[in-house]
């Protein structure tokens, strides 16, 4: 590239981000002596004091176990927590509070709807239909449950440019499928499904859908009767939410039927030793003691991207990555993988030969934190012909200094290995 | 450029990883495949022992710079070793560097180590890369 290419135009920080950095001490750190540039933020976001502070005041103020106490802690943690549970189904536009189940995080609600919700119904020769653009959360799932009921996995292939290729999809989504398990955002590149005509395509064939949110639910406004899912999944930690914490959405109509996913206390209406019977969702998927601060500091991330505005964030982000395309096209060797129609969150790269584990190495020295490797997607990976990209991928916090960071440490990258 | 970044990127390794030696498979030879999960990378190596009696080593792999040239400094250094001192240093080898990933452990000092092989030192401040630099005499231990 020239020296005379003309420079991209950073974009404006909105009014409704411009303090957002103050919000998140992580970012004050420095990593190797150099300020930190966090673009990892598809695998987990940083946290915000707010959700912090929740968590904090939680086990200073309310620490008890729920749904069993008659005394006051237990009263407010149970409330804390039930909040929690209100706020997800608003932000998302649940009809209702119970059609949240806390989870472990996206992996597990996705085991949860295969072991309660679909292997009960599966019969040797249904079809599951996911695509080719799939974290491997959802793959192995239902790799599994194909082994264990006969089944048969189906996947809506990807063009070079990984938006799904829907030249097939009339015949993939038959009647012998049973489910369509689709992601609305690509973790490994970025690319955003317009996955609305694709549920309302299985809906009408009687076909019950999941979508896979957990690149989606922070990158944009979600609403789940608008979509028209029957099943949505996401995780709490890449909501600027704790670890160990997620959220499946479910239908109150299928939640019904569903059996449970483990067994054990606070999940039962009655036990006796010729047998038991069970809660009504959500609290049938909800065995043992929950991960209370987890449910407690996701309500708090909920509300922290709420007062920000998921539209204000959507529009922000989109021109930041717009930005980073830009940036990153200006250097020489490296090569943007994918060139999706719609991209949120995430940009893929290749740089000449160099592995992409010796770019994050030496980013990492420059104070930039990116992912290398194969994203959990494998099968992507296979396809596009590559073994591993390095990706960054932006949140609600960075700044058009951050890519300017990023492009800095990759020409530095390009000196040593290209 | 950073210090350790100049360290672990020394010229030496950068040599061995963008012209890496032995870098082909021995058709019909004895060989062992693997691979780490957390990256995808993945290594096959090959030994084959000649009729008078010289020994081969040669290695595959989709891999960073640092399995690549760790793998084309194992295949020229063990190729001169009897096969149980082979296998004896490439066991001592992963352990030194799995070691030094606990905490609390010395700082090995790996510039005894024969030859070119001196130049994986640079590795030990980078935790998540020794792998990179054992995964080629793991693989060797497999055969």
């Amino acid at each position: 590239m020239t020296q005379t290419a003309r420079q991209p135009t950073p974009p404006a920080i909105p009014e409704a981000l411009a303090h957002v950095r103050a919000d998140f001490p992580i970012l004050q750190r420095s990593v190797h002596g150099k300020p930190l540039v966090y673009l990892d933020n598809a695998a987990s976001t940083q946290k915000p004091q707010s959700v912090i502070d929740a968590i904090t005041r939680y086990y200073s103020h309310e620490n008890a176990n729920i749904h069993r106490g008659v005394h006051l802690l237990s009263t407010e943690a149970t409330g804390a927590y039930e909040e929690a549970r209100g706020k997800i189904a608003r932000f998302i536009n649940a009809a209702d509070d119970s059609e949240i189940v806390f989870t472990r995080g996206a992996t597990e609600s996705v085991n949860l709807v295969a072991h309660s919700y679909l292997e009960p119904k599966i019969q040797p020769g249904d079809e599951i239909l996911i695509s080719a653009m799939e974290h491997h959360a959802n793959i192995v799932p239902w790799q599994l449950l194909c082994e264990r009921t006969g089944a048969i996995l189906k996947v809506i292939p990807v063009t070079d440019d990984v938006d799904l290729d829907l030249s097939t999809f009339d015949q993939l989504l038959n009647e012998k499928t049973k489910l369509l398990a689709i992601t609305y955002v690509s973790n490994a590149i970025g690319t955003v499904n317009d996955i609305k005509p694709l549920l309302a395509q299985a809906k009408a064939a009687g076909i019950p859908t999941l979508v896979d949110a957990a690149q989606a639910i922070q990158h944009m406004p979600l609403d789940v009767q608008a979509l028209g899912c029957d099943f949505l999944i996401a995780s709490g930690h890449k909501i600027y939410g704790p670890t160990g914490i997620g959220l499946l959405y479910g239908r109150r109509a299928l939640l019904d039927t569903m059996r449970p996913y483990q067994g054990g206390g606070d999940m039962i209406a009655h036990v006796t030793f010729q047998g038991s019977t069970f809660k009504e969702p959500p609290s049938r998927f909800e065995a043992g003691t929950p991960h209370i601060e987890g449910a407690i500091g996701l309500g708090a991330a909920i509300d922290y991207l709420s007062s920000a505005g998921l539209q204000a964030i959507h529009d922000y982000e989109s021109q930041l990555i717009e930005y980073a395309v830009a940036k990153l096209s200006q250097i020489d060797g490296l090569k943007i993988i994918g060139n999706p129609r719609v991209r949120s969150g995430a940009i893929s790269f290749t740089m000449g030969d160099a592995h992409p584990h010796d770019i994050g190495t030496v980013l990492d020295t420059e104070g930039v934190a990116i992912r290398s490797g194969h994203h959990c997607c494998e099968p992507l990976m296979h396809r596009l012909g590559v073994n591993a990209t390095a990706r960054a991928s932006f949140s609600l916090y960075n700044t058009p200094a951050d890519v300017d960071a990023l492009a800095a440490a990759l020409k530095k990258t390009a000196i040593l290995f290209l | 450029m950073n210090p350790d970044i100049q360290q672990l990127y020394k010229q030496t390794l950068l040599a061995h990883s963008k012209q890496p030696l032995n870098n082909h498979a021995l058709p019909d030879a004895p060989h062992a495949t693997l691979r780490n999960p957390l990256c995808g990378d993945e290594i096959t190596v090959y030994q084959k022992t000649n009729d008078d009696g010289s020994k081969q080593i040669t290695f595959t792999a989709q891999a960073c710079t640092i399995c690549l040239a760790s793998a084309s400094m194992m295949t020229q250094h063990l190729a001169t070793l009897p096969t149980p001192e082979a296998q004896t240093f490439a066991d001592s080898l992963v352990s030194i560097f799995q070691n030094a990933k606990k905490p609390n452990t010395q700082t090995p000092d790996l510039e005894t180590l024969p030859g070119d092989l001196a130049s994986l030192t640079g590795v030990l401040a980078f935790p998540s890369r020794i792998r990179c630099a054992t995964l080629p005499f793991e693989a060797y231990l497999k055969l």
